[in-house]
């Protein structure tokens, strides 16, 4: 598939399908899918049920990255959320078959808890 | 225990108190672990397996057709200090002759880390490598 982002064709079939968390004590993320919708990719994201956010994330766009700017291939992505009282940064990279995700949390109200970083671990089933 | 008189290298090889057993970590490792990665050259997949209070590995290379069984390897474990009774890490090792396979792993929010250093005595001028995989329980 081609996405509308890459300015070339890429297979990003590898990536495509769900991914989940490889600790079962996930902090934020139990697991994710992507899908791919009219040439752009889609992150549905699944809560862990141990974690601190037990909202909904719904379905977000993925903007993926090359490894350099004179490569084809995508290692990475980024992705943002919107969330209830949150927004959430997600730096998404592939390695060796693991998807890490470190993802940045910014709460819109001025409260007790504190912007957060979460890094977690996904294989693909 | 007594810890003026041990000899050490550096700070961290004292501690006032030993522990003689392993964490129950031991029991979350046993079992079939996948490489992660459905390209790897490296080992595919790897059992890990109890041994009197230990573990021993039990890991498969792969191989242009079908996969290679290495056969059992007991391993030496490890915490992160000397105080620690958590099980973080594990080493053991094959030697097949013509190649000598050091095997480090250790446990990372629920992923196993291996990393083998390979090298080779056959004379071949093959480089020395090293790999680093991740492993997902089966």
């Amino acid at each position: 598939m081609k996405t509308a982002e890459q300015k070339n064709k890429v297979d990003l079939s590898y990536y495509l399908g769900t991914w989940v968390n490889s600790y079962e004590k996930a902090r934020v993320i139990e697991s994710f899918t992507f899908s791919e919708n009219n040439g752009k990719i889609q992150m549905t994201v699944k809560n862990s049920k141990v974690g601190f956010y037990s909202g909904n994330w719904g379905s977000g766009e993925l903007k993926p990255h090359s490894y350099a700017p004179d490569t084809n291939d995508v290692v990475a992505f980024q992705a943002r959320f919107e969330l209830e009282d949150m927004d959430a940064f997600l730096a998404i990279n592939e390695n060796k078959g693991l998807l890490i995700i470190a993802a940045y949390f910014t709460f819109k109200q001025s409260d007790d808890r504190s912007d957060c970083f979460v890094r977690e671990f996904f294989y693909k089933i | 225990m007594q810890t003026t008189n041990l000899a050490c290298s550096k700070k961290d090889d004292i501690v006032s108190e030993f522990y003689h057993e392993w964490g129950t970590e031991i029991e979350t490792l046993l079992g079939e672990w996948i490489n992660v990665n459905p390209k790897t050259g490296q080992i595919v997949r790897l059992k890990v397996l109890p041994k009197e209070e230990g573990i021993e590995l039990h890991c498969y290379g792969k191989l242009e057709q079908g996969e290679n069984d290495w056969g059992i390897a007991p391993c030496e474990l490890f915490s992160d200090n000397v105080g620690s009774p958590v099980l973080e890490g594990f080493i053991c090792n094959y030697d097949f002759g013509f190649i000598k396979i050091n095997i480090v792993g250790n446990i990372k929010y629920g992923v196993i880390v291996i990393q083998s250093y390979n090298t080779f005595k056959d004379g071949s001028n093959r480089n020395n490598y090293m790999s680093r995989e991740f492993f997902r329980k089966k």
